[in-house]
Formats: structure tokens, C-alpha cells, sequence
């Protein structure tokens, strides 16, 4: 009875972290920064053929959601919600996601410049290339270990949306007549994660507002 | 007096023996919660344990004279910071407390 309680205890000290939709946010951004390419080419606003478009967007978008999430965390979540450094157990687990996220980065920049570059080899009847089945395989991979490890379960959802993202979108693009696939998927995918976030950060700034006098409590301590 | 009587009253007596500093319900909330971190700051404190401003200091300041919380002040930059954690002795006092607490439930359970 007393670890169980403890453990919940622990869980809910942890979990308390992710109640400020800022992850939430980055992950829905880093999608977006893949599908928004997709869409303006469907629209015809922007070219494959011209490099820099392609590239500059997902560049933009993810630069812009790595500072939120860095920034979000420090000037909006900290000031609300308090520091605290955990056991060993979630210091080694956010070790692994750390590693996970460096790997996955890797590859995943081999991948984004596979397919910028056409160096695509066309798998079986699908017509999928495959690095965009590799990308929807690792994304299912890495988002589900990171919520494994970072005990995060709505990562496990994302992990779905953002591993049938672009092998869906490719897929309809090929076997049906639909216009605007690229649209329709990351529409799908995407606008949950993003009003999800939204919905969460908004019920946090609510819960936990910033108390002026709290650094007087801090002081106050001792 | 009668053996289940004497059990009874042996139970009782233990909960004399119980501490103090800790059996108070918001010090027990805040030793709990630091329990289950290596170290936490003033306002995730308060988070937690729900506990206002004024209320957290006080007992913070009891757990602290009772050797079961450490507070630590520091700067970074020009921004105060005080981090809390627990002590060896205020987990020994924890563990102590919830097995002792246990086996007097029980007692009165089991009677």
C-alpha cells in the first residue's frame, strides 16, 4: 500500500509537467513543418524543383518550435509550475529519450534530404518510396518510446498521426483522384495535435497563473 | 483486562509514540511530496501540495528546525531561488511513520 501510494504520488509530481501543452505545441508544429511544404505544392504555390522553398518552411517551423518549446518551458511553464529534479529512474529514462531524439534527428536528416533530392526508391505496390515508409515506421518508433519513457501517454496518439502523415498522403496521392491528399491528411493529423495543445496551454495559464509575491515567499523560507 | 482489550490498548499507545512534526496533515502532504523528488523548489511545493504561500513557509520551517527537510538558497542570476529536499532522517521518519500508521489500521482492522 505504501509504494503504490508513493508511486502515484511520484507519477503525479511528474506527469504535472506536461499539463502546460507545450510539448503538445512543439510536436504539432514539427508536423506541420512537414505537411505545409506538401500543401503549398499541392496549390501550386510553391516548387520541388526550386530547393529553397521546400527547405526554408520546414526549417522556419521547426527552429520556431524548438525555441517555444525551450523558451515555453523556461519563462512560461518554470515561473508556474516550480522546479523539480526526480529520482534516477526519470533521470536515466530522459537520458533515453535524449539519445532517441538524436538518432531520430539524424535520420531523419538523411531522410528529408533522400527525398528533397529524389533518391527515392519506389517500393512494391504501394508506390510508396520507401524512405517515407521508413519515416512513418521511425516516427511510430521514437514517439512511442519517448512516451514510454518520458510516462507521457498522449505521445502515443501523436506517434500515430505522425507515422500515417506522409506514407498516407503519398498513398492517395498515388491511387486516388482526391485533390488536395496532402490537405486533407495533415489537416487530419495535424489540427488535433496543435487544438489539443492550444486547449491544454490554455487551462494551464488559467490553472497557474504567476503570483507576484511568490519570490517574497521564496524568500521567506528561511 | 482481557487479551483483545490489552491488544487494544497497545494499539492506542502506539499512536502516542507517533510524530509530530509529520503526523500533521500539510507537513505529512509536503514530506510526502519531497519524498519522491531529489529536490524541488518553493513553488512546485506549493502546487503540489495545494498549501498557501504563508501556510508552506510555516511548516516548512517546523520540518526544517526537525532536522527532515534541508533548504538550500541560491542565486541564479538575480533571481532567488530556495530548493528543498528531504533528509535521510525525514525518510527514515517517513518510513517509519507509514509502517507504524499501517500496522495500527490493521490493528484496528483485524480486531
Amino acid at each position: 500500500m505504501e509504494q503504490l501510494n508513493i508511486k502515484a504520488l511520484e507519477k503525479k509530481a511528474y506527469r504535472s509537467f506536461f499539463k502546460d501543452g507545450i510539448y503538445d505545441l512543439f510536436i504539432g508544429l514539427i508536423l506541420l513543418s512537414f505537411g505545409l511544404p506538401m500543401i503549398l505544392n499541392e496549390f501550386g504555390w510553391i516548387d520541388y524543383e526550386t530547393i529553397s522553398m521546400p527547405l526554408l518552411i520546414p526549417l522556419i517551423l521547426n527552429v520556431g518550435a524548438l525555441l517555444f518549446l525551450i523558451f515555453g518551458k523556461k519563462y512560461i511553464t518554470t515561473p508556474r509550475l516550480g522546479i523539480a529534479h526526480f529520482g534516477k529512474t526519470r533521470k536515466r529514462n530522459m537520458r533515453h529519450v535524449k539519445l532517441i531524439l538524436i538518432i531520430s534527428a539524424l535520420m531523419g536528416g538523411i531522410l528529408f534530404f533522400l527525398i528533397l533530392f529524389k533518391a527515392l526508391p519506389v517500393g512494391g505496390k504501394t508506390g510508396i518510396p520507401l524512405p517515407i515508409l521508413i519515416f512513418g515506421i521511425q516516427s511510430l518508433l521514437v514517439f512511442s518510446l519517448m512516451a514510454y519513457f518520458m510516462d507521457f501517454t498522449r505521445l502515443y496518439l501523436y506517434a500515430f498521426l505522425f507515422a500515417i502523415s506522409m506514407p498516407l498522403t503519398i498513398w492517395l496521392k498515388r491511387n486516388t483522384t482526391l485533390n488536395y491528399p496532402s490537405l486533407l491528411v495533415f489537416t487530419l493529423t495535424t489540427v488535433p495535435i496543435l487544438v489539443i495543445g492550444c486547449v491544454v496551454f490554455i487551462q494551464f495559464l488559467n490553472q497557474y497563473p504567476i503570483k507576484k509575491d511568490l519570490r517574497i515567499g521564496n524568500e521567506q523560507t528561511k | 483486562m482481557s487479551k483483545q482489550s490489552k491488544s487494544d490498548t497497545k494499539g492506542l499507545n502506539r499512536l502516542l509514540g507517533i510524530d509530530k512534526a509529520i503526523h500533521e496533515p500539510a507537513r505529512l502532504m509536503i514530506i510526502a511530496t519531497l519524498s519522491v523528488v531529489e529536490s524541488a523548489d518553493f513553488i512546485f511545493l506549493m502546487n503540489q501540495t495545494g498549501l498557501t504561500q504563508g501556510n508552506l513557509s510555516f511548516h516548512l520551517s517546523r520540518l526544517e528546525e526537525s532536522g527532515y527537510v534541508a533548504i538550500k538558497k541560491k542565486f541564479i542570476g538575480k533571481r532567488p531561488q530556495t530548493m528543498l529536499s528531504i533528509t535521510d532522517k525525514g525518510h527514515r521518519t517517513l518510513k517509519e511513520y507509514l509502517n507504524t500508521m499501517k500496522d495500527i489500521v490493521d490493528s484496528f482492522v483485524d480486531s
